[in-house]
């Protein structure tokens, strides 16, 4: 898996409302690259200290180092400003609506590295910028599968075209869960753990139905009938009836396919003609919220079945 | 002539893994049974199932060191039993893998 390179216009353009963030000089650098995901604050490397400085990240600065440039006489403080902006930094955020000097501003145009402002407060700065850096570094992917959230458990629902993967979403949503994506689901691995599935903002609310064209699902059966995007916690490959090789009968051993290298739960629904498959995906999907809560129900069966068996034995 | 090769078979198995028929090798042997087209009913004492049937088989409580009888009627009767023996006879197959304790 590849790191993807964000630019620092990315970073800005996604999260300029969120962050309250503003550009206030050096546009000429928007197109570095921020290589990690997390924020620094330059506070040593002001001090003098490069020779370890965490210089591929977006640095924030604070009231701390505010107030200790401001001890320094006018040119040392501009001479270890443009010192940071020379270790090729991506950008610097002036946060609490700390004002940059002039000399700054001027330092930053010239080297081309952007100086940005937020009213934020350094600790809130940081912690979004982070949770915004993590969501931009997130490796993502496609599933070729539709997405519902049936109360809860984000299912992704796969299987050849023309099976009916459509009509089964279109019976979810009627019974009230909530459209995610339509055909292609878009996904991304936040954290190194959780698998987030979305569609495509093209796309969104709506989907295709064969024989009667492209509907907006929100549009028609309101707001509660879509997601923007949810966890993925269960993948359902519909396979056709003869094409089955196995079935899990029992449902003891979990199945699991890998999403972006993350095991997912996975099982496999035989289609036959008078199956109801949205009944069974519904099903599926409690059956699957039953075990996170500690429920097997074969095992449990089986627990059941050995003890009575064990009494017998010993009659 | 009627129905010329429907033949019944009937076969008795001992039953010699951990415990007896339970979940698991009675998935396993459904999922035989199911890959033939004669019917298998499996005899236990006074009580009979459905040897598609995995709950069928369950509701049999088989005992270890105990046998089935197992009758099977259709054109594949004779398959079917050789299916069920081998199933039965294979140590590391699933009919005979212990049950995990715990």
């Amino acid at each position: 898996m590849k790191i993807p390179k964000i630019t620092v216009e990315e970073f800005y353009v996604e999260n300029a409302s969120a962050l309250g963030m503003r550009l206030l000089a050096g546009s000429g650098g928007l197109k570095r690259t921020i290589k990690e995901p997390t924020v620094n604050r330059p506070g040593l490397a002001l001090a003098g200290f490069t020779k370890y400085f965490a210089n591929k990240r977006i640095q924030a600065v604070g009231s701390a180092e505010v107030t200790y440039l401001k001890s320094l006489p006018k040119d040392e403080r501009v001479a270890r400003f443009e010192n940071i902006c020379r270790q090729k930094v991506p950008g610097v955020v002036f946060s609490r609506s700390l004002k940059p000097e002039v000399e700054f501003l001027e330092v930053s145009e010239r080297m081309g590295v952007p100086v940005f402002r937020s009213p934020l407060i350094t600790m809130k700065f940081i912690n979004r910028a982070t949770l915004a850096l993590e969501d931009l570094f997130a490796p993502r992917g496609q599933e070729h599968g539709s997405m519902v959230d049936i109360l809860g458990v984000g299912v992704v629902i796969k299987g050849e075209s023309g099976i009916g993967k459509s009509e089964c979403v279109l019976a979810l949503v009627e019974r009230g869960y909530s459209l995610v994506a339509d055909d292609i689901t878009k996904v991304k691995l936040i954290d190194g753990r959780v698998i987030i599935g979305t569609s495509s903002s093209v796309t969104r609310d709506h989907m295709e139905v064969r024989g009667i064209g492209i509907i907006n699902v929100g549009a028609m059966f309101g707001v509660k009938s879509i997601r923007l995007e949810k966890q993925i916690d269960l993948v359902v490959s519909l396979v056709d009836w003869d094409k089955v090789k196995e079935v899990d009968r029992l449902g003891i051993d979990e199945q699991t396919v890998e999403l972006l290298g993350v095991s997912v739960p996975h099982i496999t629904i035989p289609v036959r003609p008078g199956r109801d498959m949205a009944r069974l995906i519904e099903v599926a999907a409690f059956q699957n919220k039953l075990k996170r809560s500690g429920h097997n129900s074969a095992e449990e069966l089986n627990r059941r079945l050995v003890e009575s068996m064990s009494r017998k034995e010993n009659e | 002539m009627t129905s010329s090769n429907a033949s019944t078979i009937v076969r008795e198995y001992l039953i010699q893994n951990d415990i007896g028929i339970h979940s698991r090798p009675a998935a396993a042997f459904v999922k035989v049974a199911n890959k033939y087209k004669s019917d298998v009913s499996v005899v236990y004492g006074d009580k009979w199932a459905d040897g598609k049937s995995i709950l069928g088989l369950l509701i049999l409580e088989v005992l270890t060191g105990t046998s089935i009888v197992v009758e099977i009627t259709g054109e594949d009767a004779e398959a079917a039993a050789d299916a069920i023996q081998e199933l039965i006879d294979d140590e590391e197959g699933m009919f005979n893998t212990p049950l995990k304790k715990g």
